[in-house]
């Protein structure tokens, strides 16, 4: 467990109005990028605001049933801000059942994947493709999972990583082709 | 993904998108290292303003001491934005460029009611009222125009006249960005509801019920310059020409460099460089005497991108006043007027 976690976490209780201005001036970037990457498609920029407002709210009226022996509170608000992104995403385009932290077994869902609609990849698949982006190494494994995962453009990914945008273009180019090498056909199984 | 990356895998990047899929445990996996997404500084300052609203909680609430500090004289901190022309806005500090007109007793109340306390250093500079309409309630006045090719950034003021005058300009007011007040350009297209319509942000000096300032940062692109600008609230306007405002000065490097010249007026800081190899330079203002300026935030470099030039649009996070500088630095290199 992350020693920030549990310093979040307590002042969370301590001092919720605390607690939550500094839970969202941590996380606020990463939750508004996720969203926006799955959503821009289908909702307005203030929908997806609205959304982003609705999930850090839900994690404050929620924040005493968070256990952090399971996960992060990065780890959490990524995976709920995805899972919830992409169930409104099918909700626009059919019906689908949404989740909420109100539900006192969503973290045991979100740890299961239960609910999710059949996956584009099986379990293994994805162990091996998580493993295979990691071990592209600092900086190339980060520039994927930002721009794969995150859905930051090249050019937020150089702020961040304070590299110039023409690198990270290139070096974008090139862990995309070595890992196409490394999963080995993956993509065809 | 930029337009210049070719024969991307296409496969690969099907196969990226499970990554959509994963647990919380394969999440905390992929994303350990991963501490820091910055957005933007307007997405971050609105966006943080809407989430602690949800909860019911003011801004100004949570603001610690020391960053109230910050906000009002600057950060020197480069912040690199996206592409498109925005302006982030921090607090207003008290520094304002306008054209220089010597004014009596009644106006420098108005200065003082503008800038609060401080007006020692501005008494040689003053703020004219450029225009003033007003109903039986209320006021109405538009107290400096700063622009550059741009940018146009203007303080609009209202006086309450009457006690209906107090409840109008005390109502329907968000200290942060809405204000009931519509700015009318004349689009290149001919459509007066294309745009930008301008972002207000209310001054320090709001604390009497009679009298509340705007600083207003409004983008210039597709404007016909031609046409004025309509300002309106509670069913008085004025208008302004923004040409009459223009000010900047070129400036040209002092030796051999890559950036041929740089545009430079109250407002940021503008210059071109050739191809994707484009990249924010380090700046800093040169004082007068010859010091680097270390006060000043210079924020939100913006560029706009085609196939061959990208501008880079910087601004600085406060107005200034171009007199007390004699050039900027870009990367190390001098740039003065000639």
């Amino acid at each position: 467990m992350d020693d920030s976690d549990e310093k979040l976490a307590a002042l969370l209780n301590r001092d919720p109005q605390q607690g939550y201005a500094e839970l969202t001036d941590r996380y606020l970037g990463f939750v508004y990028k996720i969203a926006y990457s799955k959503l821009l498609g289908t909702c307005s920029k203030e929908d997806i605001e609205e959304f982003v407002c609705d999930v850090f709210y839900e994690f404050y009226c929620n924040r005493y049933k968070l256990d952090l022996e399971k996960g992060s509170i990065k780890g959490f608000l990524a995976v709920f801000t995805k899972r919830r992104a992409i169930n409104l995403f099918h909700k626009k385009t059919k019906r689908q059942e949404d989740i909420s932290l109100y539900d006192d077994n969503l973290q045991n869902i979100l740890i299961a994947n239960e609910n999710v609609e059949q996956g584009i990849l099986e379990t293994e698949k994805k162990e091996k493709l998580i493993a295979s982006v990691k071990a592209l190494g600092s900086p190339d494994s980060e520039i994927l999972i930002r721009k794969h995962y995150l859905g930051q453009t090249l050019r937020e990914i150089s702020i961040d990583l304070d590299m110039k945008v023409k690198t990270i273009e290139k070096r974008y180019e090139r862990a995309l082709k070595k890992l196409r090498n490394g999963m080995g056909g993956l993509e065809n199984e | 993904m930029s337009k210049n990356i070719k024969n991307t895998p296409d496969d690969i990047v099907e196969l990226l998108n499970g990554l959509d899929e994963l647990t919380l445990q394969e999440t905390e996996t992929l994303l350990t290292g991963i501490d820091k997404v910055t957005l933007s500084l307007d997405e971050e300052l609105l966006l943080k303003r809407k989430v602690l609203e949800k909860a019911g909680i003011e801004e100004s609430e949570i603001m610690r001491e020391d960053e109230r500090k910050e906000m009002l004289v600057g950060n020197p901190t480069r912040v690199k934005n996206k592409k498109h022309m925005r302006r982030a806005l921090l607090c207003i500090a008290a520094v304002m460029v306008c054209s220089i007109v010597a004014v009596g007793a009644s106006h420098m109340d108005g200065l003082q009611r503008f800038w609060g306390n401080d007006t020692q250093i501005y008494s040689e500079r003053t703020v004219e009222t450029i225009e003033s309409v007003q109903n039986e309630n209320i006021k109405f006045n538009i107290e400096g125009i700063v622009a550059d090719k741009y940018q146009c950034v203007f303080v609009v003021s209202t006086e309450a006249l009457t006690e209906e005058g107090r409840r109008i300009i005390n109502s329907n007011t968000d200290k942060h960005y809405v204000f009931p007040m519509t700015i009318k350009p004349i689009f290149l297209s001919g459509d007066p509801n294309q745009g930008s319509s301008g972002i207000f942000q209310y001054t320090d000096d709001n604390k009497n019920k009679d009298y509340k300032a705007y600083r207003c940062d409004f983008e210039l692109e597709n404007v016909d310059l031609s046409q004025p600008v309509t300002i309106e609230f509670e069913g008085l306007s004025m208008q302004f020409d923004i040409p009459e405002f223009m000010e900047a000065i070129t400036l040209y490097p002092e030796e051999e460099a890559e950036i041929e010249l740089v545009e430079l007026s109250s407002i940021g800081y503008y210059y071109k460089v050739e191809g994707m190899e484009a990249d924010f330079a380090e700046v800093r203002l040169i004082n007068q005497d010859g010091t680097l300026d270390e006060e000043l935030g210079y924020q939100g470099g913006m560029a706009q991108e085609d196939d061959e030039e990208v501008m880079v649009i910087g601004s600085f996070t406060e107005l200034v006043d171009l007199k007390n500088y004699s050039g900027i630095q870009l990367d190390g290199v001098n740039y003065t007027a000639k």
